[in-house]
């Protein structure tokens, strides 16, 4: 163990004496150099602290073949849709959507959406969609800067990332998660009644800033542990410790769960919708992945 | 360690600026230098003084957000690296530290260390980068 108490070690010494110290130069030389730049050691020389990385929500807005969401013009790409990853999204598979929509979709898909909508469909800004659109915004940000409580905002932005690392990460349990439901509950009213946000909405406010974007990730925080709760298996970066083989591995339930998870929002304060997209194989068939 | 810091403090594009001194006493080596503006921002935020204004994204080495100028150098000292992988152990207990924004005509100050960049994003959007 590290002095953080939670890092454990890879050691590369076996690795460097069977294969010599170039090879591994070859294959990981930039990563090695990066990690002296962070720790300070020489992972040449001296084992490697490591710590599973969270890897964001595993999945993003509902978008359609074209990448438009529900909202009729509004695009999403990349890590911000849902649309290629499955339940696990390791290492480089955020950089594959990336480019594959923003090389291979788009550039066809917007025109095609663009060719039919002219200057005239512009929605001008005395229309009511707006109006609502523009007070709600505004109404938020005098709400946030009136609180004047005690806590900063990046402390409860911690606090909530502490919340979804204990309970919500790679190996969730049913008990876990509905803790975490009423400590998310819990910081939301303190957020609401105790953030400190100085200055003003009429100059660059980084504060005020983050706290539009953690009031956001407390919504999205408390839906992930929703989705968690509800899928009573094991799948991908998603392991229900109730759902696991007699060594240990992930047990799917794919008679009741090959679906995508598509939870449609209500309104405030009101339990989202969830609308199951079935996963259909046509070329491959379901297997049991096992990591041994 | 102890770190004295003087960070350039300026209210938005048309106010004159200056350098301000701020001493913070429980820095960890480990910290990256952003991490230090974070606490030094966390207790600016209790005093109910402005918090400093600094770009930064990632943290991870990769985007690019986060400039700052570090004792008259761009990134601070190393070479090769972003201001998020520069770190405490790179300076001395009881060390002063200069901070300015990236200072260049193109480039005005939008709020204490963050630069309008726009300009930049032009050249890029034109295609006059990478070639």
């Amino acid at each position: 163990m590290s002095k953080t108490g939670l890092a454990v070690y890879l050691d590369f010494a076996d690795a460097i004496k069977r294969d010599g110290r170039k090879t591994i130069e070859a294959k990981y030389g930039n990563l090695f150099e990066m990690y002296e730049k962070i720790t300070g050691e020489n992972p040449y020389e001296l084992p490697m602290m490591i710590y599973p990385a969270v890897h964001y929500t595993m999945g993003g807005l509902w978008v359609d073949y074209n990448l438009m969401t529900t909202i009729p013009g509004l695009y999403a790409l990349g890590e911000a849709n849902f649309s290629d990853h499955g339940a696990n999204r390791l290492g480089a598979s955020a950089l594959m959507q990336g480019l594959a929509d923003g090389y291979f979709v788009i550039p066809y898909t917007i025109g095609d959406y663009l060719a039919t909508i002219g200057p005239a469909d512009k929605i001008p800004v005395d229309s009511p969609a707006f109006k609502e659109a523009e007070q709600k915004v505004h109404a938020q940000v005098e709400q946030l800067l009136a609180i004047k409580g005690t806590r900063p905002v990046d402390e409860l932005h911690k606090e909530l990332g502490h919340i979804m690392w204990e309970y919500c990460g790679m190996s969730r349990t049913a008990e876990g998660l509905k803790l975490a439901k009423q400590k998310i509950q819990a910081l939301k009213k303190e957020f609401w009644t105790n953030v400190k946000v100085l200055g003003d909405s009429e100059e660059m406010n980084q504060a005020l800033e983050q706290a539009s974007r953690v009031a956001d990730f407390i919504e999205l925080g408390e839906l992930m542990v929703d989705d968690a709760l509800n899928r009573e298996e094991s799948c991908g970066g998603h392991f229900r410790e109730e759902h696991q083989t007699p060594d240990g591995e992930a047990l799917r339930d794919d008679a009741n769960f090959a679906y995508v998870a598509a939870w449609e929002y209500q309104g405030e304060g009101k339990p989202e919708v969830l609308n199951k997209e079935v996963l259909e194989f046509e070329n491959v068939k379901l297997t049991q992945r096992s990591y041994k | 360690m102890k770190i004295n810091l003087k960070v350039w403090r300026q209210k938005n594009t048309n106010t004159a600026g200056k350098l301000v001194e701020y001493q913070l006493d429980n820095v960890s080596e480990d910290m990256s230098f952003l991490e230090m503006f974070d606490v030094l921002n966390d207790s600016l935020t209790r005093k109910g003084e402005d918090p400093v204004t600094f770009d930064h994204d990632c943290r991870e080495g990769i985007c690019g957000m986060c400039s700052m100028y570090i004792n008259g150098r761009a990134h601070g000292p190393q070479t090769g690296a972003t201001t998020c992988q520069l770190h405490m152990r790179s300076f001395n207990d009881g060390d002063t530290i200069v901070v300015e924004p990236w200072r260049a005509r193109a480039f005005p100050v939008i709020k204490d260390l963050m630069v309008d960049r726009s300009a930049f994003d032009r050249i890029i959007q034109s295609g006059g980068m990478y070639r």
